[in-house]
């Protein structure tokens, strides 16, 4: 009982101890220091402070972009296609496969076919001037020999020579593989050109990326 | 700054003088309040202002927000203190750097004898022995006879858990000024 007292005393005392410690008033300037400091500070105006919120918004938007558009690895489709020629409208210069000058006029009928050909398959032995002009082309790199088979087949058919022989004579691989002996190929006659039109796209239709 | 520099409107106006009115009313009742909270962290009535003033002028900048009384009391009472601990904190290192650690003494009072500044050397000293959650709960309940309600809605603590740091609390402080005094607990 007396220990219980004596710890209920000493619970008040303890109390009546820190409120004596802490009974300290601050100066009679404080106040008005207060007041003079809080005076002294910059005026809050908020509505100056929108145009510097949205500055700063059109700043980071712009990062944004600079960053999607000039990222470090980005391919070549990502760029607008906006800047690039239109396909449609490019000039067919893309050099054809070296012919024989004796199939001059068959070469004249089949050309768009050929440019055709040679448009998707950009021999790598032979670059030319107009592949460096046109940069945004995919540039498909294939072996010499190949570019080589490939060429003596096209002249092959040109002249209506197509000889499965003088393929194999070339040495190429896939003659191995496919023999050509009991091949009989019926030569060609006539090919009715085939008209290839520009696309008719509107100037927005491009360079949408998907 | 140019550009901006037009007629305020008149309702821009009416709201500023109505904060700054509400403004004045909370630093009026709220001041002692403030300094003490610092005071008891700190015990230097120099230090104790310096944060009390701080903790003012962050509130006058967030005074749109803390416009109820009970927010600004608790919100200020919260920013007095987080400022306290960091300047005793850059104090003692301070200290620690120059001429190595000294307790801080009371201030004089009019019943001062040496008895009693011993006594109040010995308590501040096991109050900041305390852990933080239990020597912020001490000292609010100290001042101005706040109760635990109160102490509660300051700290926007549950009630319940304001009562058992009290009582820890209250624990902690006798076990060490029994062990000042050359009475250790059983």
């Amino acid at each position: 009982m007396d220990e219980r007292q004596t710890d209920e005393m000493t619970d008040a005392m303890l109390d009546q101890e820190i409120e004596r410690a802490l009974a300290v008033d601050p100066s009679p300037e404080f106040l008005a220091r207060v007041r003079v400091h809080i005076a002294t500070q910059p005026a809050r105006v908020e509505w100056w402070s929108w145009p510097m919120v949205v500055a700063g918004a059109a700043v980071a938007v712009a990062a944004v972009v600079t960053v999607l558009v000039w990222r470090p690895g980005a391919s070549q489709s990502d760029v607008p296609r906006a800047a690039s020629p239109s396909i449609a409208a490019m000039p067919l210069e893309m050099p054809l496969i070296s012919a024989p000058p004796d199939v001059a006029g068959l070469r004249r009928e089949q050309s768009t076919q050929a440019s055709t050909i040679a448009r998707g398959a950009v021999i790598a032995a032979a670059p030319a001037p107009a592949d460096r002009s046109t940069p945004h082309e995919p540039e498909v790199l294939i072996a010499a020999d190949e570019a080589a088979a490939l060429r003596r087949l096209m002249r092959a058919t040109w002249t209506n020579s197509a000889a499965p022989a003088a393929l194999v004579a070339a040495g190429t691989e896939l003659a191995a593989l496919e023999p050509f002996e009991d091949l009989e190929l019926a030569p060609i006659r006539e090919i009715a050109p085939i008209r290839i039109e520009p696309l008719q796209l509107a100037a927005r239709e491009e360079g949408v990326r998907q | 700054m140019p550009g901006f520099t037009t007629e305020i409107p008149a309702t821009l106006v009416t709201v500023d003088q109505g904060l700054a009115r509400e403004f004045e009313t909370r630093l009026a009742e709220s001041s002692r309040l403030a300094f003490r909270v610092a005071y008891g962290v700190l015990r230097q009535r120099e230090d104790a202002e310096d944060v009390a003033q701080e903790a003012f002028t962050k509130a006058y900048r967030s005074f749109a927000q803390l416009r109820d009384r009970d927010r600004f009391r608790a919100w200020l009472v919260r920013m007095t203190w987080r400022l306290a601990i960091n300047r005793q904190r850059s104090n003692r290192r301070r200290m620690s750097r120059e001429e190595g650690p000294t307790a801080p003494s009371p201030e004089p009072t009019a019943a001062d004898t040496l008895v009693a500044r011993e006594r109040a050397r010995q308590l501040w000293s096991a109050i900041d022995a305390l852990p933080e959650k239990l020597r912020v709960v001490i000292v609010l309940a100290g001042i101005e006879g706040h109760d635990v309600r109160e102490v509660a809605t300051l700290l926007k603590l549950p009630e319940g858990t304001v009562k058992s740091r009290l009582f820890f609390g209250r624990q902690r402080l006798k076990e060490s000024l029994r062990w000042m005094n050359g009475r250790p607990t059983k």
